[in-house]
């Protein structure tokens, strides 16, 4: 079977001033599709930077980046907005949704760079999915924490990417709507197939995942 | 494309007050501007297809003597065959009306078949054209202007003395454009037939009668063209040749300059607007700077982000330039109305199509150039940066802000160049500008310094209005800049009027001022009349010898050689230049100086020349007629009287204050010389009730015809007149950067409050009262009204003073109440606007907002 992601011994540094810091090093990884991985980390471990190689936002100094079959380093920037469009939803802890569009148009926003026709009632659906129909009108300020953060869902999953990045999903909200919220990210992952890659600082919710590493010193490793 | 216009439209709809307040804002600065031009534009189109109706020819000769029958068949040897010629002239003379009222008049006598374009519009013949045989050459009749009808006491068919002639009023005149050498007359017209201009026995040697001859030519040749070789061809500069488009660019001389005065103070209202769209720009795209990262997230390209902002602003720039077009329809006809006086035809200016297409192409792409700062951050966007706790992704860098400012700073001076002919004058308003809002940034960071530092130890709301000014420098020093430059403008145009009008004496002024102001005196009169006017207790007093001279060489350079310069300029400036250095000039001679006048620099010329001495005469020169002949004091110039020609020395410059009417001239000379010279006499008449004025006038026209008599305080008012009518289109001009300050106050006092929005809550948790808060943004506000609307007073006020001490003959008095009532509005309109600006924040419940963050 074809891995979805294979990542090969990719090194990261950064300069702070004159001080160089090695966020990630010779680390590699390889998902299969529809698995679900979750990443544990202390702050500052470089999970943050791990995520933005996996959406084509960075490149890594060394190493190759494979996304479904396809180099990120061979893409030039346009392709890589394009293959983002296609190939990946994001779920940030913050939510990141654009503050003057509606809930209905934040989910709207990916169909619409892929160009697809009727956007409009795909994403209706996807907001009736996180159970959110009754505020398709409403402005993210308008929401919940929870709520936001299920039209952030929604507008993950509706283009059908085949992978999803998930960043802290429940650590804005409070125990209950987070929950709430990761049930409904792994369901909707599992009904549609889509590999989920977690970084997450809860332990329990990463034993939900099929598999579970931990990001110290610039490498992954299996956690027991 | 189709993302990209939806995404835009989706930002304009949901971003309703920010789009409303940039098209306002865009709309007020385009509205000035665009008014000019298509005011200009009409000018233009009129002056040129009428110019022909202005010269009343295709081309013509003037010169202030006869002009002599060589010079004449030189000029009709080198017109093309077929050419026909006419005569006019035309004089300021006294004329009498049946009741022995009496006022100064320009008096035009026209040969039959005047002019050869145009007409005349009568109140009884209707129009009359040069081909229309009319009695006015049969018979002693004239036709005047309405106006005189009740200056004179005169109506139809009465009589009226010009000179020693007795004429009857045979029609009124409504409308005439012929013979407009220049933009407005001081005097109204009287139109007689040449054939009886003898009989007035007005033309005496000395008298300043001007001879034009007109010439139509046949179909197909260039006036222009054959005007340059006429002017080669007669040698004396005396003799000026005139092709119709010459005298059309002339007349409206005086409405394209005071016109592009108002472009470029428009350009002021422009230029605040620009600052505030830009100001209010910037805040909207930072505030955006994380949607385009989650934007980019998604799968969108930069470009895309980029060409969505830029279709909003194209959008935003339409709906900017609509109602800007709209009121444009209202205003360009006003204008028109209030400045036809400036130009001798009709003009109904109208918008034009071009000045729409001009709105439209300075809204959108002036919007870009403004946006071009804040869309480089998205360039620079890091959206990776989302991943982080780090709310924003935007990146700042003043360097780059500043660079890419740039191309919008070369944009507004290029329209400053499109808006003013000059170039000279477009140069200098946007280096002043440019310079003075650098000082301006400068003196207003040094402000803030010294604010944070005074108020450090005062009580918590002046400590945080003073703080909350200080470390907001970007919006304190554009709000500053905004008020102050408003200001500047609001009161320095008044503050000019209000000066004239303290120094011509109208508004109960000095008073200094003659009352009666005599010239055409002849030599052989004068004993006569001066003993009779001191049997009348009215001695005529500055009696002044006037004299006519020419400039024969400067500085041993033959004159001749000089004369490339007689042709109209577009520069005022190169055209005072030109008009000193191809006339003949008017001097005198005396050993004293009069109250008017100054030495500068040099010193008083001898009493009395030695006529066995070899030295040059001493002469005594205007400060500004020796700069345009580019002489100081120790040049030579050899000047001709009466055919003589005198070797002189400039001993000394002299400023006049041309505004007291004080018998001034531009040479004086030491006496000794011109005494045997021909000549006139000017004097005048001081402290006259009105009643004694016009017996005195009345009495002076019936026993000397030939004297012209100018009512200073007529003059005087008439001048005012003309000058308010400026003030008020400058005014309008200057009020519409006073709104566009106040739209960027506003739009300041907005962004501020919603970018204090978390501090302004958490004092409110801490325990702020709503009064706290509210008196804390007035004291803010009020701090930045008040200190940019005084500095803006004190810029116009010694920028006044400058300007009147280098420029107009130091007329300068200082307006109090004018002022006071500046800084008095500006402060409470700046107090109401942030009051509404800030209002819906600072009653918001606190918990509202922690709610929302957290």
């Amino acid at each position: 079977m074809n891995s979805i992601i294979t990542l090969n011994k990719i090194s990261k540094t950064y300069f702070q001033g004159t001080q160089r810091i090695e966020v990630l090093y010779d680390l590699s990884l390889v998902v299969e599709p529809s698995e679900s991985v979750a990443i544990l980390g202390q702050s500052g471990t470089g999970k943050s930077t791990l995520l933005s190689i996996l959406a084509g936002l960075d490149l890594p100094d060394f190493g190759t980046v494979y996304v479904d079959q396809q180099d990120l380093s061979k893409l030039s920037q346009d392709e890589l907005s394009q293959f983002r469009s296609r190939n990946l939803g994001i779920v940030f802890q913050q939510y990141h949704l654009m503050s003057n569009l509606t809930a209905l148009e934040n989910v709207g926003i990916p169909l619409e760079l892929q160009k697809v026709e009727n956007f409009d009632s795909e994403a209706r659906d996807a907001l009736k999915m996180v159970g959110l129909s009754h505020r398709i009108a409403h402005f993210p300020a308008q929401l919940s924490g929870g709520e936001c953060q299920r039209v952030a869902i929604a507008r993950a999953i509706v283009g059908e990417p085949k992978l999803i990045l998930a960043d802290e999903p429940s650590g804005n909200l409070d125990d209950k709507t987070g929950r709430e919220v990761m049930e409904l990210l792994f369901r909707l992952c599992r009904e549609r197939k889509q590999t989920l890659i977690l970084v997450t600082h809860n332990h329990d919710l990463a034993h939900t995942c099929d598999r579970t590493l931990v990001l110290k010193d610039g490498r992954l490793s299996l956690k027991n | 494309m189709g993302f990209v216009i939806r995404n835009a439209w989706r930002e304009i709809r949901n971003n309703r007050p920010f789009c409303l307040f940039y098209v306002i804002n865009l709309s007020l600065g385009l509205i000035g501007f665009i008014s000019v031009d298509s005011f200009k534009f009409s000018l233009e189109d009129k002056v040129v297809g009428e110019s022909k109706q202005l010269l009343g020819a295709d081309l013509a000769l003037r010169a202030r003597r006869i002009i002599s029958n060589e010079e004449l068949t030189l000029a009709r040897e080198a017109l093309p065959q077929g050419t026909k010629e006419i005569e006019a002239v035309d004089f300021f003379s006294m004329v009498a009306g049946p009741t022995g009222s009496s006022r100064l008049v320009k008096i035009i006598a026209i040969d039959q078949g005047f002019p050869f374009y145009g007409k005349f519009i009568t109140s009884l013949a209707g129009e009359i054209t040069g081909q229309d045989h009319s009695l006015l050459h049969d018979k002693p009749l004239v036709w005047i202007y309405p106006e005189l009808r009740s200056q004179l006491e005169i109506d139809l068919g009465e009589e009226l003395k010009i000179g020693e002639k007795i004429f009857r009023v045979s029609d009124l005149i409504k409308d005439e454009t012929a013979l407009s050498f220049q933009a407005a007359e001081l005097a109204p017209k009287v139109f007689i037939s040449t054939n009886f201009l003898d009989e007035t026995k007005l033309l005496k040697e000395g008298n300043t009668a001007f001879r034009n001859h007109l010439f139509l030519l046949p179909n197909g040749h260039d006036s222009n063209a054959l005007a340059a070789s006429l002017s080669n061809i007669l040698k004396s500069p005396e003799v000026r040749v005139y092709s119709h488009q010459r005298v059309g660019n002339r007349a409206s001389r005086l409405l394209r300059y005071l016109s592009d005065f108002l472009g470029l103070v428009s350009m002021v209202a422009l230029f605040l607007a620009s600052l505030g769209s830009g100001y209010l720009y910037q805040g909207f795209v930072n505030q955006r700077m994380n949607d385009v990262a989650i934007l980019v997230c998604m799968g969108s390209g930069k470009g895309t982000a980029t060409r969505t902002y830029l279709m909003q602003l194209s959008i935003l720039g339409i709906f900017a330039a609509l109602p800007t077009i709209f009121i444009c329809f209202f205003i360009i006809p006003l204008l028109s109305t209030v400045l036809s006086e400036f130009v001798p035809i009709s003009l109904e200016a109208s918008l034009q199509p071009k000045s729409m297409l001009l709105a439209l192409i300075v809204a959108i792409f002036g919007g870009w150039f403004l946006a071009l700062p804040s869309l480089w951050k998205i360039r620079l966007l890091r959206p990776a940066e989302l991943f982080r706790e780090s709310t924003s992704a935007g990146n700042r860098s003043l360097k780059s802000s500043l660079l890419f400012a740039i191309p919008g700073i070369l944009a507004f001076w290029g329209i400053c160049l499109f808006q003013s002919n000059s170039t000279k004058l477009a140069n200098y308003f946007f280096f002043s500008l440019f310079v003075s809002v650098v000082v301006l940034y400068f003196l207003g960071i040094a402000a803030l310094w010294v604010l944070d530092r005074f108020f450090r130890k005062s009580n918590l709301n002046l400590r945080l209005a003073a703080r909350s000014l200080s470390r907001n420098r970007t919006s304190t020093v554009t709000g500053f800049l905004a008020l102050g430059t408003g200001v500047l403008l609001l009161n320095i145009i008044p503050q000019f009027q209000y000066s004239l009008r303290q120094e011509i004496g109208s508004s109960g002024g000095s008073g200094k001022l003659p009352k009666l102001f005599l010239f055409d005196l002849q030599e052989d009169h004068l004993p006569r009349l001066l003993k009779m006017l001191e049997d009348q207790g009215k001695p005529l007093q500055n009696l002044t010898p006037w004299v006519r001279g020419k400039l024969i060489s400067i500085k041993g350079q033959k004159y001749d050689e000089l004369r490339e310069t007689d042709r109209e300029y577009e520069n005022p400036r190169d055209q005072r230049r030109s008009n000193f250095r191809n006339r003949g000039f008017n001097l005198s001679y005396r050993d004293h100086l009069l109250t008017s006048e100054e030495i500068i620099s040099g010193r008083m010329v001898s009493m009395n020349y030695d006529p066995n001495s070899s030295k040059p005469v001493e002469i005594s020169m205007e400060h500004k007629y020796a700069e345009s002949l580019d002489l100081s004091v120790g040049d030579q110039i050899q000047i001709e009287v009466g055919g003589v020609p005198i070797n002189s020395q400039i001993v000394n410059l002299r400023r006049v204050k041309w505004t007291s009417f004080q018998p001034n001239f531009f040479v004086q000379m030491q006496p000794g010389v011109l005494e045997d010279a021909p000549k006139t006499f000017v004097g005048t008449l001081n402290e006259l009730s009105d009643k004694e004025k016009e017996e005195i006038q009345n009495w002076l026209v019936r026993e000397f015809p030939t004297v012209s008599i100018v009512d200073v305080e007529r003059t005087g008012r008439k001048v005012l007149e003309i000058i308010s009518q400026m003030t008020w289109a400058l005014q309008v001009m200057a009020g519409l950067s006073i709104l566009a300050g106040v739209i960027v106050l506003y739009s300041l006092a907005r962004e501020k409050a919603r970018q204090q929005r978390w501090e302004i809550n958490l004092l409110k948790v801490l325990g702020a009262s709503f009064a706290d808060l509210k008196m804390q943004v007035r004291i803010e506000f009020g701090l930045l009204a008040l200190s940019a609307s005084v500095l803006g007073i004190a810029l116009s006020m010694s920028t006044s003073y400058v300007l009147a001490e280098k420029v107009f003959d130091r007329v300068w008095s200082f307006h109090w109440s004018l002022p006071f009532g500046i800084v008095f509005g500006v402060l409470s309109m700046s107090l109401l606007v942030t009051e509404f600006a800030t209002r819906r924040i600072l009653r918001e419940k606190p918990l509202l907002l922690l709610n929302q963050n957290s």
